[in-house]
């Protein structure tokens, strides 16, 4: 009997320490195909480390299967577009140089759809600049542009909106919801609540490295008797009374 | 509270900065705690090192029993006094420049400009002041023990040398350039100057044969006038250059310091404003992208210092042999055989530190750590048999015998096993959060000096044992074939 797997990530009781101090503690969720999935959390939850661990640039313990295929490595990176939190580019290229690069050894035929993309996020006239003179919202635009060109199952964003302009962010916005309709899988990490209350389908709220809640966005907030999930969330990881009591003391 | 000076504290934060560099490769230390207290500790470690370098050498060059020579024993510690500074300024000011948050904190305080840029010339110094007092405290004491006080002079003065040229490299690297030649050249010069030093430590064991007599016409020529330290107007002399270098660095280090924290250089990172062509130079092959990119970033890097300067060594070496008899070409084949391999592990060397910048960024590619490495290894093939090549050809020409050059031709393997192990070290380094700097240097020369060497030690004791040549030739390739394997094999259990 075939099982016909319809996961495009599964992460299951995933671990991250840094020396003693544990940034994950055993995080577990599943990415279906055609959704958006929302990793939520306050600073230092352990976001970024769980995005890390994923792209295998931290050590870890647990599984991570992507695809059914196992641990994103070598060939099966192809499968994942990344957008950091930090731009990752090489700052000493120029940004057709760091493309070329890009689509060369993503194996991308397709140069129209880089050309589109480049027009998209107004990078034609930067072609020629040294990434490492350009501005913060510049370097992320040609991340997203690196991350999205080869058309990646899963879709990797850790606040990709950080120094984006409104028109961007909002075009970028749209790349995530036809990635969706497409039937791929997006991983969002964010602390902005607005933005992942639009976009998000399932989350998983964490803290201090362990997950609070998790679920669909709309049977969170019932949950939480929450009207937005900004209000859900503060709740989740008990934060409403604390900052009363801060704010008063102000 | 224990208070700090704002110096002190810029000087940490540069150091921070520099070692760990989590801006530039985008990987976290996965204990900062640790990475900070490393910091201190690499820093003491280098200055222990190179102050025994500049010991050993002080002390062989001194003892009456061995006949080095005074000039190439002053070539030697005056080239290893450079080096100490060059070595830990040129790869920390790599990794510091464009961490312009510090400007910007310097910036928002009440402090007027002036004040602000010699805060910051004097925390840039502290970043190597161990090992400027180190090397000069032991070349001091060994020069009252031996009184051969042109040790001390030499090292001063490579010490100051370093430091300037260093400095005139990054002044000159902040220069904007109006033609693309003179942009060219511009990067060039500030890329060679750091590394002029490997020049008289490479050539000092040829230089034994000059009489300090023989200079005498030139006592006033730095650093010629180091090696006559041992004589008043030799001394005056020194004294008179040191002065000048130090006043030198004195002028331009609040300057250059402040710049360096301002953004990346100019020479090296032009605003291009020049069209660029609509054809995407698309490379099918994985390892051909990756060494164009490696090529391309190394074009505008103060890191391209290190393929400079094994080049022009290569040259300086190659013109050494082509002076030479046919006789003691023979004799000398080995030595320059040896000095040519670890020069041409230089160069892959350099291109995995400049990946260090944007490291994240390859591993977000469909990229293995053996992927990463072929390039490296295609490259360190060509360089090897330039190098080796170029060598046996002078020696043929002269009607030398080839045999000599044997080993050599066949010892490809033994540097070859320096790459895996670099992108061993280079992985190890991402996990602690570190960077292309000193730390880095340090584990690569010191285990690639081991992993070169231990091919051509096989062949040395097979040798020793009277077991043939061509037996411990064979020996010795299988040995590197072998070193070659187990670290490729241990690389790619990293991915």
């Amino acid at each position: 009997m075939f099982i016909e797997l319809s996961y495009v990530l599964k992460v299951d009781k995933l671990a991250v320490k840094y020396g003693d101090k544990i940034a994950v503690n055993g995080l577990s969720f599943i990415i279906n195909e055609g959704e958006v999935f929302g990793l939520l959390g306050p600073n230092g939850a352990g976001k970024t480390s769980t995005i890390r661990a994923i792209m295998n640039i931290v050590d870890y313990q647990g599984s991570i299967d992507l695809l059914g295929k196992g641990r994103p490595k070598g060939d099966l990176m192809n499968s994942i577009g990344a957008v950091m939190e930090s731009p990752a580019v090489l700052e000493s290229l120029t940004v057709k140089e760091f493309l070329e690069l890009v689509v060369s050894l993503r194996k991308v035929s397709d140069v129209q759809r880089l050309e589109h993309l480049i027009d998209a996020f107004e990078l034609r006239q930067y072609l020629g600049n040294y990434i490492m003179n350009l501005s913060q919202g510049n370097k992320q635009k040609v991340a997203i542009v690196a991350a999205i060109v080869h058309r990646p199952k899963l879709l990797i964003l850790d606040e990709p909106f950080n120094a984006l302009d409104v028109k961007s962010a909002r075009i970028f916005k749209e790349i995530i919801q036809n990635h969706k309709k497409e039937g791929g899988a997006v991983l969002f990490s964010t602390h902005i609540m607005e933005i992942a209350e639009k976009i998000c389908d399932r989350i998983t709220i964490i803290d201090k490295g362990s997950e609070v809640t998790s679920g669909p966005t709309k049977e969170i907030l019932e949950k939480l008797h929450a009207g937005s999930l900004e209000e859900a969330f503060l709740k989740a990881i008990h934060a409403e009374e604390e900052i009363k009591e801060l704010t008063e003391a102000l | 509270m224990k208070k700090i000076s704002l110096d002190e504290a810029l000087a940490r934060e540069l150091l921070v900065a520099g070692y760990i560099a989590a801006r530039q490769t985008g990987f976290r230390p996965s204990n900062l705690r640790r990475s900070i207290r490393n910091v201190r500790l690499t820093k003491i470690i280098y200055t222990l090192i190179f102050s025994f370098y500049v010991g050993l050498f002080a002390f062989l060059t001194s003892f009456k029993q061995v006949s080095f020579g005074v000039f190439a024993g002053s070539m030697l510690v005056f080239g290893m006094g450079g080096l100490s500074v060059s070595s830990m300024m040129t790869p920390l000011s790599y990794a510091i420049y464009g961490s312009t948050n510090i400007r910007d904190f310097l910036m928002s305080t009440s402090l007027d400009p002036e004040e602000v840029h010699r805060i910051v010339g004097k925390a840039i110094f502290k970043t190597v002041d161990y090992i400027v007092y180190g090397t000069i405290g032991v070349s001091f004491i060994m020069s009252l023990i031996f009184k051969a006080f042109y040790v001390f002079f030499s090292v001063v003065m490579g010490i100051s040398l370093g430091m300037l040229l260093q400095l005139a490299a990054l002044e000159l690297s902040y220069r904007r350039s109006k033609t693309m030649v003179s942009s060219v050249a511009t990067r060039s010069v500030a890329s060679l100057l750091p590394i002029i030093f490997l020049i008289p430590v490479f050539l000092s064991g040829m230089m034994y044969r000059l009489s300090l007599s023989s200079l005498e016409q030139l006592y006033f020529i730095p650093p010629v006038s180091a090696a006559f330290g041992n004589s008043i107007s030799g001394a005056l002399a020194s004294v008179f250059w040191i002065a000048v270098f130090g006043y030198g660095v004195y002028r331009l280090i609040p300057d250059v310091s402040w710049k360096l924290i301002s953004g990346p250089p100019s020479a090296f990172f032009p605003i291009l404003t020049k069209k660029v062509s609509n054809k995407w130079k698309i490379i099918s092959s994985k390892t051909l992208a990756l060494l164009r990119a490696d090529f391309q970033a190394a074009s505008r890097s103060l890191l391209g210092a290190l393929i400079g300067g094994p080049l022009i060594v290569f040259l300086v070496i190659l013109m050494n042999g082509v002076t030479s008899s046919a006789s003691s070409l023979n004799v000398l084949s080995f030595t320059l055989g040896i000095e040519m391999a670890y020069l041409s592990i230089m160069i892959p060397y350099a291109f995995y530190a400049m990946e260090m910048r944007g490291a994240s960024a390859l591993r977000m590619l469909p990229l293995s750590k053996v992927k990463i490495a072929l390039p490296k290894l295609l490259l360190l093939l060509m360089t090897y048999y330039l190098y080796e090549g170029s060598l046996a050809t002078v020696i043929l020409i002269k009607h030398g015998s080839i045999l000599s050059m044997l080993p050599f031709l066949l010892g490809f393997f033994g540097p070859a096993a320096s790459i895996p192990m670099t992108g061993i070290i280079f992985e190890e380094t991402l996990k602690s959060g570190g960077s292309p700097t000193v730390t880095l240097s340090i584990a690569f020369f010191l285990i690639s000096a081991i992993i070169v060497a231990v091919p051509y030690i096989v062949y040395f004791i097979m040798m020793f044992f009277r077991m043939g040549y061509f037996e411990s030739i064979f020996a010795m390739v299988v040995t590197g074939v072998l070193e070659f394997t187990i670290l490729m094999f241990i690389l790619s259990l990293y991915d």
